[in-house]
């Protein structure tokens, strides 16, 4: 079967252009974050001392800056382009049969709207006085004029909207492509897990994100045009906590759905089976999707919610663990005597699981009142929210482009690179954040500029230091994968024929810009169609294209 | 191997594109009109007396006339797409040009009425919330203002048929909807 990049820049479609441009401004984010983050685990482990090769040490206004800046990087500058603008805008027109975006232009625009926003946010750092310093949440009163007067938090409040507006156009592109671009044949229940986490994704960004938006709103009116919704005496801080958690809570599942999907796939892939009980992992994703928006208020335990709206919100919490020990129980049933590969894309899905199995058992913890209020605020939610948000949507979009960057670049990554990099790092991840864990349990605060004036804390000192080590060479061992980039690159393009020999579209079938060829296809199975005998006695091959 | 399955013949992606683009983006804005809509009922729960005492109102007169302006403007469109179907082509333009003047003259009355409101002084929580929310419609509003004039320019040319003008139907909707939001939101903020 044929390739779908082709060799020259001009026959390649423009939905796999713009997903390059994702990837690109992904990276640099994802460089800039991580950046950061190495400088956050400088100051727990040596808080007042020079930081090397800078020969500064960090303030505690540039420390607040420094966190802040690295959460808002890392969750809306980089995963949020890496999974749903390049793995997106490359995969949904692709794996449906589309060949195209179903609004092409709209793409474009809201590409160029990302970046505006990724620019805009960075700018921040440039104004008087410097980036906002108040977390990524940006509560108020710590967000308002009074507690944060420099122009930071304003032209940051303008990135979010920006993004949000880009961010809204990419979702309702995905979802008008997913639900009228789909082939002849290709039902809903036919789709690959990876096109339904990214249309669950999607829905759920074109529902929650205005939320965001108004929260962003109302906060530059009442830094800038002098309403009062948020104010202390005249209006109130919790009413932003509120719009903030109704989209942020969504937001975590808007991260990590579409790596539940690759996950989902990737297990099935590289066990040679199809996947266990496949309409039971998408009514599972379908129903936490549901619920995503029904929790939220578990993040405010602590801020004065009634006992009853208290109860009822951790009761749905701990429901929604539910359908995800559904998908987890499907994902090891396909493994489950399955003919496993450890190619580098099935590492890393193997490595999502067990952090996000640590990460979601962690948070039963913060999602029950009782065990709540002690750990609140501290590094154990840090610990927790890193290895579901951060660890698993790490490995899963790394996992995702060694597997489809033939599909964007049509060079395959170097394998044994891919292979050592997930080796490196994975286990890093876990002790990184499995440490923060330990050092919340211990009672450190989250967001302290010295932990250590407090006598209580100094026995995290050893705790600190081991996790910043870890991070240092994880942050090290990233250099593996730039290499392997820059290598592959520099190669010359060579049609990559289905390496993985799998049986969904975007490999089995010649994608056609302008989708020309869509009408021809028709498809005839699900994604998974793998190690059938009868297959097998018929073309000699474990695998078979859905539209065979 | 693949089992069989019925399938419908597709639904020309050309024309069910934009209808269902048209949906989701308009399930967007009305997310943004709840979260909206939640701060006011937040905020209005807070409060003993709505308004609170000594704020000054907004006076009804610029509201009425708004409501009049976007009700001609719903109406254009609807004419528009009956008009379109009929196959009458050389009424649809006037029909456009007419939403489009509505429109804007809808879109003006917002921006008299935030003007009026900084005017009197409306402050406090109450004068936030009125100004906010006609603000964010005024500004769904604007965003359908270019399309009445890219369609105007189409019909000129004779580019819309009985049986293709998705565009004036999209578009007629998502004035629609604006239309019904201020119905609501106009007896949400002068009423309750």
């Amino acid at each position: 079967m044929a390739v779908a990049v082709n060799a020259t820049a001009a026959d390649t479609p423009g939905y796999v252009r713009i997903a390059r441009r994702y990837l690109w401004c992904g990276f640099a984010a994802l460089a800039v974050g991580g950046l950061l983050a190495m400088l956050i685990r400088f100051q727990w482990a040596y808080p007042g001392r020079p930081v090397p090769l800078w020969g500064k040490a960090l303030t505690p206004a540039g420390y607040q800056s420094v966190f802040t800046l690295h959460g808002l990087t890392m969750i809306f500058f980089a995963v949020t382009p890496l999974l749903i603008g390049a793995m997106g805008t490359l995969l949904v027109p692709s794996m449906v049969g589309a060949g195209r975006l179903a609004f092409p232009r709209l793409a474009s625009v809201a590409w160029w709207l990302f970046l505006l926003s990724e620019l805009t946010a960075f700018a921040s750092c440039f104004v008087e006085l410097g980036a906002p310093g108040n977390g990524w949440t940006m509560y108020p009163p710590l967000s308002t004029k009074v507690e944060s007067p420099g122009p930071g938090q304003t032209v940051m409040l303008v990135a979010m909207l920006l993004w949000v507006v880009s961010s809204v156009m990419t979702a309702v592109n995905l979802l008008t492509t997913l639900i009228r671009g789909r082939a002849n044949g290709l039902g809903w229940m036919r789709l690959p897990l990876t096109a339904w986490g990214l249309f669950l994704t999607s829905l759920l960004t074109a529902l929650f994100l205005p939320v965001l938006g108004v929260a962003a709103g109302l906060l530059f009116a009442d830094r800038e045009l002098g309403t009062s919704y948020f104010a202390a005496r005249t209006g109130n801080p919790l009413l932003y906590q509120h719009l903030f958690w109704i989209f942020g809570h969504p937001e975590v599942y808007i991260l990590i759905l579409p790596v539940w999907g690759v996950v989902g796939d990737f297990v099935a892939f590289f066990s040679r089976k199809p996947a266990f009980w496949y309409r039971g992992t998408v009514y599972a994703m379908c129903a936490i999707t549901a619920m995503s928006g029904l929790v939220y208020a578990h993040h405010m335990f602590v801020a004065g919610i009634g006992p009853m709206l208290g109860r009822s919100f951790m009761i749905l919490t701990l429901l929604i663990s539910l359908p995800g020990e559904v998908m987890f129980l499907n994902w090891l049933l396909t493994l489950w005597r399955g003919s496993i590969r450890l190619d580098s894309p099935m590492l890393f899905a193997l490595g999502t699981m067990i952090v996000f199995g640590i990460g979601g058992l962690s948070g039963l913890y913060l999602g029950a009142i009782a065990t709540d209020i002690p750990l609140h605020d501290t590094m154990f939610v840090v610990g927790h929210f890193h290895l579901t948000m951060a660890a698993a949507t790490f490995l899963g979009t790394f996992g995702a482009i060694y597997f489809w960057f033939p599909k964007l670049y049509g060079r395959q990554l170097n394998e044994t690179l891919a292979k050592v990099h997930f080796w490196l790092t994975a286990p890093l991840l876990l002790l990184v954040f499995g440490g923060q864990l330990l050092a919340g349990y211990m009672g450190q605060p989250r967001r302290l500029f010295d932990p250590y004036v407090y006598e209580f804390l100094h026995r995290v000192k050893v705790v600190n230091h081991g996790t910043t080590m870890f991070a240092f060479v994880l942050g090290a061992a990233q250099l593996v994968f730039v290499w392997n980039l820059i290598a592959t690159l520099r190669r010359p393009a060579t049609a990559v024929d289905n390496p993985w020999r799998v049986g969904t579209l975007e490999w089995t079938t010649r994608a056609v810009p302008g989708g020309e060829a869509a009408p021809a296809l028709v498809v005839r199975r699900g994604p998974h169609e793998l190690s059938n005998p009868e297959v097998l006695a018929a073309t000699g091959r474990d695998y078979i294209g859905q539209a065979e | 191997m693949g089992d069989v399955i019925a399938y419908r013949p597709k639904p020309d992606p050309s024309q069910s594109g934009p209808k269902v683009g048209m949906i989701l983006f308009l399930s967007a804005w009305g997310m943004l009109f709840v979260s909206l809509f939640f701060t006011w009922a937040f905020v209005r729960a807070q409060a003993d007396v709505w308004p609170p005492p000594d704020t000054p109102t907004m006076p009804r007169h610029i509201a009425w006339l708004a409501t009049a302006a976007v009700a001609l403007c719903a109406a254009a469109w609807f004419g528009a797409n009956r008009l379109t179907r009929a196959g009458r082509r050389q009424a649809v333009a006037p029909a456009l040009a007419l939403a489009f003047l509505s429109g804007a003259a809808f879109v003006g009355l917002h921006a008299w009425a935030i003007v009026v409101g900084r005017q009197i002084r409306m402050g406090g929580s109450y004068g936030s919330l009125f100004m906010t929310m006609l603000f964010f419609h005024a500004l769904l509003a604007a965003t359908g203002l270019p399309a009445p004039v890219v369609l105007f320019r189409r019909a000129l040319r004779g580019l819309y048929s009985p049986q293709r003008h998705i565009g004036i139907r999209v578009w007629g909707a998502y004035w629609y909807f604006t239309a019904a939001l201020w119905v609501v939101m106009f007896g949400v903020l002068y009423f309750l």
